[in-house]
């Protein structure tokens, strides 16, 4: 074994053991941990992806003694390197970019427990993107509702509370729903690790035995992790837990974990189901009718939003439609195009996420949008960065956004024409309910202030850099698209 | 019908608990009986497992070192107790974050009903 195929195993167990160090060190300590590992993660990710992309192969790196199918394994590739490469990147920004505001809003006794939470969402996120065990994957699904509860409720504030406990709620209830779908997966397959399992599915497929049960816990699992990544209609947790938790926490939750569930539902019909036998399971249908709901009701709720933070939350719930739209397709294109779109919109949230705060911040706090008047001019910076995040949600060219749309619709051209014409339609009209309430939000940050405002909130250099660092890549992803796209493309068999 | 359920007795009885804790989970407006829920889907889920894992006149999956082992088949398969023992591990600790939550609420609206808990919240946020 190679030295870099140790990375994986690397980035989900150190920070599992950094978050036990985190509890014990200074807090200054921890919090440079906090920032240390990421960074490292993301160049290590990118260590490995120069590896795995050269072979053009996968790899497993085998968790004991036994191997496959008795053992447990993280299994890897080019997509693999470059989502846990993304996740990590996300992560390490979404801290930098609101770390100001992370040290106003966290009590002084918290921050560790901060730091603590942070690790132990970083291994989680690590461990359902290399795990190739359904069950390892629900143990980590659990730590991570468990690290976003705590990220939630780490600033105090009467609605976080409420917030974290109905987050709480629906994600118990959507783990419920996954532990039973993969219980039920077992019971047919006698296999918990994801490639014997779908060797046993490939023959009950072939016999047509247990086409039933495997329906039922495809399906549930399918609810399961539709909760967790509030898919419509399970989706009405989210905006108050994105809208009042400090910045970084509303852009890890956003960007992060529920496309983490996203990348892992992904895994779990290529790998487990098999691509091929999503039209047996009828799967296609609900999906399909999932994403549009989720794409226009997302738009809709967000254009009648009357606060910035709870009007960008809501659009997340439409982006999410997208995905599972990418998914539905059910080719390696769309589910190429749906990780792209993860790639694209965790940039984007993030940077949504950062500058809006920074503009509300500029302006009165809990601001409605009448209040934002000016705060482009106030914090000329932070109104530019939000500016290019909205192009990019909204779809314009040379931005993450473009490309990702573009990719979906070229996808959706390959669904039976029915499913295909309804999907163009109801990306056109998000694509305009989109502009809308972003192009809204913009030209009322660049309009004249209806009163005079406190001096603007002086945020660090690094910060900033955060936030041009985000806006450069979704330029960056956008212009050099088709590259990230090919590499998703040429990596999707290896996913399988 | 009947035969079938005779047979399955378990797996019905955990369909049942488990309908039981999800609606109890989603429906209940009091807090504590939504953790209840929770706790009596999880467990539904071990009684599955567990009936899966166990066969009728099969040994512990326990060797010991001064008695010949008998055949591997004469064993019950021991991975279903391990799933079960690890998942009662999260579930537990899910809970408690779950009671933790309840006790902080409890504290600052003095109820336990969610539903008076979002009124409360939605009127602190108006004030």
């Amino acid at each position: 074994m190679k030295w870099w195929q140790n990375i994986p195993f690397f980035l989900v167990w150190v920070p599992l053991l950094c978050a036990s160090l985190t509890a014990v060190l200074p807090c200054k300590a921890s919090q440079a941990l906090i920032l240390l590992f990421p960074a490292l993660g993301t160049v290590l990710s990118g260590v490995l992806y120069l590896h795995v992309s050269g072979n053009m192969a996968f790899y497993t790196f085998p968790m004991g003694l036994f191997g496959a199918p008795f053992g447990n394994e993280l299994r890897y590739g080019t997509v693999e390197a470059i989502m846990a490469g993304t996740f990590c990147l996300v992560l390490f920004l979404s801290l930098l970019g609101g770390w100001k505001r992370l040290q106003e809003h966290i009590a002084p006794e918290r921050k560790k427990l901060y730091c603590v939470m942070v690790m132990l969402l970083l291994s989680s996120m690590m461990a359902e993107v290399f795990t190739n065990d359904m069950f390892t994957a629900y143990v980590f699904i659990e730590i991570t509702t468990i690290a976003a509860c705590a990220l939630i409720v780490a600033r105090t504030r009467g609605r976080t509370l409420f917030a974290a406990t109905q987050y709480m709620i629906f994600n118990m209830l959507g783990s419920g729903l996954y532990l039973l779908g993969i219980s039920v997966l077992y019971c047919m397959t006698g296999h918990l690790l994801m490639v014997p399992m779908h060797e046993k599915i490939e023959a009950m497929m072939a016999s047509g035995e247990h086409l039933q049960s495997l329906t039922l816990s495809v399906t549930l699992m399918t609810i399961g992790l539709g909760i967790k990544s509030a898919l419509y209609p399970f989706h009405r947790w989210l905006p108050d837990a994105y809208e009042k938790c400090t910045p970084s926490s509303s852009a890890m939750l956003s960007s992060l974990i529920s496309k983490t569930y996203l990348f892992l539902y992904i895994k779990i019909l290529v790998r487990v189901v098999g691509l091929q036998h999503m039209n047996a399971l009828d799967l296609r249908p609900v999906l399909v009718l999932c994403a549009f709901g989720s794409i226009l009701m997302g738009s809709i709720d967000a254009l009648l939003e009357k606060k910035m933070r709870r009007m960008i939350a809501d659009s997340s719930v439409a982006q999410i439609g997208y995905i599972y739209l990418g998914i539905a397709v059910g080719t390696e294109a769309g589910i190429a195009a749906a990780l792209f779109h993860i790639i694209a919109h965790a940039l984007a949230k993030s940077l949504l996420f950062l500058s809006g705060d920074r503009l509300i911040g500029a302006s009165d706090e809990d601001a409605d949008f009448h209040e934002l008047c000016g705060a482009g001019f106030r914090a000329p910076f932070s109104g530019a960065a939000f500016t290019v995040g909205a192009l990019s949600i909204t779809g314009i060219p040379l931005l993450a956004g473009f490309a990702s749309k573009l990719y979906l619709s070229q996808a959706c051209l390959t669904m039976p024409s029915r499913w295909a014409f309804a999907g163009l339609i109801v990306l056109a009209i998000s694509t305009a309910l989109t502009a809308s309430y972003f192009l809204i939000t913009v030209i009322t940050i660049y309009r004249t202030p209806v009163h005079a405002y406190h001096a603007p909130v002086h945020h660090p250099w690094y910060s900033t850099a955060a936030l041009l660092i985000l806006a450069g890549l979704l330029v960056v992803v956008g212009v050099c698209g088709s590259s990230l796209y090919t590499s998703i493309l040429s990596g999707i068999p290896y996913l399988i | 019908m009947l035969p079938v359920i005779k047979d399955h007795l378990e797996e019905v009885a955990a369909l049942i608990l488990f309908s039981i804790g999800f609606s109890n989970l989603l429906l209940n407006r009091n807090m504590i009986k939504k953790i209840i829920g929770f706790s009596m889907m999880d467990s539904a889920i071990y009684l599955f497992l567990a009936s899966y894992g166990y066969i009728a006149g099969r040994l512990a999956p326990i060797m010991e070192s001064d008695v010949p082992a008998p055949s591997v088949t004469q064993y019950v398969n021991p991975l279903p107790a391990g799933l079960v023992l690890t998942g009662i591990v999260v579930s537990v600790s899910t809970s408690a974050i779950m009671l933790a939550l309840t006790v902080r609420l409890y504290r600052r609206y003095h109820t336990l009903d969610i539903d008076k808990i979002a009124l409360l919240v939605k009127e602190a946020d108006e004030a």
